[in-house]
């Protein structure tokens, strides 16, 4: 089993253990029956398919329900040659890229995404999603900085369109807003 | 002949101005917000509601179907070309649609996508037409055992649902159950998993869940790869003719279009279970009784088709109930029939007696939007299927911003905004180790339903768990919950074995 889809399996079997202890928490038994049998069941499928897949004997045994494709796909992205520095070519077939490379581009993407997150936070959404929009594709996508201002100032402007004038929802201001 | 009367009284009274022209508006309000992510239809509708004051009945009515019934054919476009799924039932849309818009193929899907809404209208019509002398029966049999039932055949659906892997389904359907009871106990009224977190209390919201584990998912990935939609962009694949050929391959299929509308049209007649249980409901149906299902999620036509049609046909049939009862065959029909009381309107059999020409106004929008609006995609198609040309860099900033202000937007919750960036980046995750998103959704979409309406049988009837087996149509629903079960179990056993004979042959 490569390592990101263990931790992944690792996240849920938590999520099922920790439904499970949690339920029997619960003051009456109409809310503790469902959440007791999903969590349970769920923690033992989860454990089975550890069990199955480190068990060599089991694993081919059980490889009907077990199949995919996950270390052809991982093979496939590690035998490939590195992109190109610079600006993000716009073809048609970009070029491929190394396992490293990918890893690392994930990163950037998911601190944006929290990036986006703790900004909506603070400034509020109305504010985070142009920023973010600006970012990515300056900072990321490497666009030109006309594109990029053409795209986002569109964008907001759409937003500003359907959200504000039409359904007339008050902008988010965010925490610092809010103080302020 | 009573019918007819009233049916064609209902169409002459719909080419009156200014009916028309609220039958526009509706469309056109109902293509937008059904084409926005995380605005679905209801908002639409709820927008509208105010703009109605002064309207006599037959005006408000149609102002409020054609927003309903506008949202549904439009919901596909952006589920196909972007992955995002305009509105909840097109989720099921984005199994095949999105893997035919990254072959060049957009046009195509969008065009077998209009054709299938079309098409399941008018058979969704047929059916309230051929159903409404006898729906008072068929309404009364569906009581609480039935509707748990119902809910765990979608359940089931996670066992079919499991392509690639049946035990990481079986995972993915866990953890969407897991996911559905945070908030209020349906049932005993207690808070679970909720931390002290306020907006918790309303548990995991699906929108939400659906624009993270399918937009922002999509979005990270064309990031990560840097790559446009459609990787066969010929200019040849986004022609007229192309939009086309997809409205002719509905034609070639009508056995699976009838099915569909069917599937759809009968979940719809059922109040509160939603046309996203319709839709996948005859996606898999589709995918079972072809030979070669291998091809589904890969971009399979049929995929588009099954779920298109029974999302239309739902429309018709959750008209049913709403009207001839007042019962909400839906969401969106709960806010249409909240407005309709403020117009003075008794909806139930009083409506049908006293005004059966508004409840045929409204049979006949639901046939003549979805007509519309698949013409104007048609026509649209070939244009807005270039979106998929963009460059990665262009397009999936765009999207993920749309997705995560659509999602804030519906119950202007932050926490909505962080539930779309979790369940995107769990969403890219699952899709990397190839494990099935769909199981997920099933499982937060009727954990819920499930909950509620188990204890409520066992309240109400006090027979314990033998009323599931004593009702025909309960026990009928919990026969083709087990056949649905060991049908992947079965045919996993017949190719193993078969692939032994073959060795042992060689």
């Amino acid at each position: 089993m490569p390592p990101g889809e263990r931790n992944l399996m690792l996240i849920f079997l938590t999520l099922a253990v920790g439904t499970t202890a949690l339920a029997f928490g619960f003051h009456r038994e109409e809310a503790r029956l469902f959440p007791l049998v999903a969590g349970t069941t769920t923690a033992v499928i989860i454990l089975l398919y550890f069990v199955a897949t480190a068990v060599p004997l089991l694993r081919q045994r059980l490889r009907p329900y077990l199949e995919d494709e996950t270390f052809r796909r991982l093979a496939a992205a590690q035998q490939v040659d590195e992109r190109p520095e610079g600006r993000v070519v716009p073809s048609q077939a970009p070029p491929p890229v190394t396992y490293r490379t990918l890893r690392r581009r994930e990163l950037v993407i998911f601190a944006s995404l929290a990036g986006f997150g703790l900004l909506s936070w603070l400034v509020g959404v109305t504010v985070a999603a142009p920023v973010f929009l600006f970012a990515v594709m300056t900072f990321y996508c490497r666009e030109s900085l006309r594109l990029t201002v053409l795209v986002t100032g569109g964008t907001t402007a759409f937003l500003y369109l359907i959200f504000v004038v039409v359904l007339r929802l008050p902008p988010h201001l965010g925490l610092l807003g809010q103080l302020l | 002949m009573e019918i007819f009367d009233s049916m064609s009284t209902g169409l002459w009274a719909l080419l009156e101005w200014p009916l028309p022209l609220w039958f526009l508006l509706g469309v056109l309000n109902g293509m937008l917000f059904g084409l926005l992510p995380g605005l679905s239809g209801s908002v639409g509708i709820a927008l509208i509601v105010p703009l109605t004051i002064g309207f006599s009945l037959s005006e408000a009515m149609v102002l409020f179907v054609a927003a309903l019934s506008g949202q549904t054919f439009a919901g596909s476009i952006s589920a196909i070309l972007l992955n995002t799924p305009g509105t909840s039932p097109n989720a099921a849309t984005t199994l095949d649609g999105y893997p035919l818009a990254r072959q060049g193929r957009g046009g195509f899907a969008i065009g077998v996508s209009a054709g299938a809404s079309a098409m399941g209208s008018i058979i969704g019509v047929l059916v309230i037409v051929a159903l409404l002398p006898a729906i008072r029966e068929i309404i009364l049999a569906f009581s609480f055992p039935e509707m748990t039932m119902l809910a765990v055949l979608g359940l089931a659906a996670i066992a079919a649902a499991s392509t690639g892997s049946l035990v990481k389904g079986l995972i993915a359907g866990g953890v969407g159950l897991i996911l559905s009871f945070v908030g209020f106990s349906p049932v005993a009224g207690e808070l679970r998993y909720v931390f002290g977190i306020g907006p918790l209390w309303h548990g995991v919201n699906l929108i939400a869940a659906l624009i993270g584990l399918f937009a922002i998912s999509e979005v990270i990935r064309l990031l990560v790869h840097g790559e446009p939609v459609a990787r066969d962009a010929t200019t040849a694949r986004f022609s007229n003719r192309e939009v086309w050929s997809g409205v002719r391959f509905v034609f070639r299929h009508p056995w699976l279009l009838i099915r569909s509308s069917l599937v759809g049209t009968g979940i719809g007649v059922v109040p509160g279970v939603g046309g996203t249980v319709a839709s996948f409901l005859a996606y898999f149906q589709a995918m079972h009784s072809s030979k070669d299902s291998q091809n589904f999620g890969k971009g399979d036509p049929r995929g588009v088709l099954a779920p298109e049609a029974a999302n239309d046909g739902k429309d018709a049939g959750s008209a049913l109930p709403s009207l001839a009862f007042g019962l909400p065959g839906s969401a969106d029909w709960a806010i249409i029939l909240g407005a309709l009381v403020l117009h003075g309107a008794n909806p139930g059999p009083n409506l049908i007696r006293q005004a059966p020409e508004v409840v045929w106004i409204a049979v006949w929008v639901i046939f003549f939007a979805s007509w519309m609006t698949s013409l104007v995609g048609l026509l649209a198609a070939p244009y807005l299927a270039r979106a998929t040309r963009l460059r990665a860099g262009v397009l999936a900033p765009i999207v993920g911003v749309l997705g995560v202000v659509g999602a804030y937007a519906l119950n202007r919750q932050l926490i909505d905004v962080f539930f779309v960036l979790v369940f995107g980046v769990v969403g890219y995750y699952m899709k990397r180790y190839n494990v099935p998103i769909v199981p997920l959704i099933l499982g937060l979409l009727l954990g819920e339903t499930v909950e509620r309406s188990f204890f409520q049988s066992l309240q109400i009837f006090d027979q314990g768990l033998a009323v599931f087996v004593t009702r025909p149509i309960s026990l009928f629903l919990l026969l083709a919950t087990v056949a649905i079960l060991l049908t992947p179990v079965l045919s996993i056993r017949r190719r193993d074995r078969s692939q032994k004979e073959r060795h042992a042959t060689r």
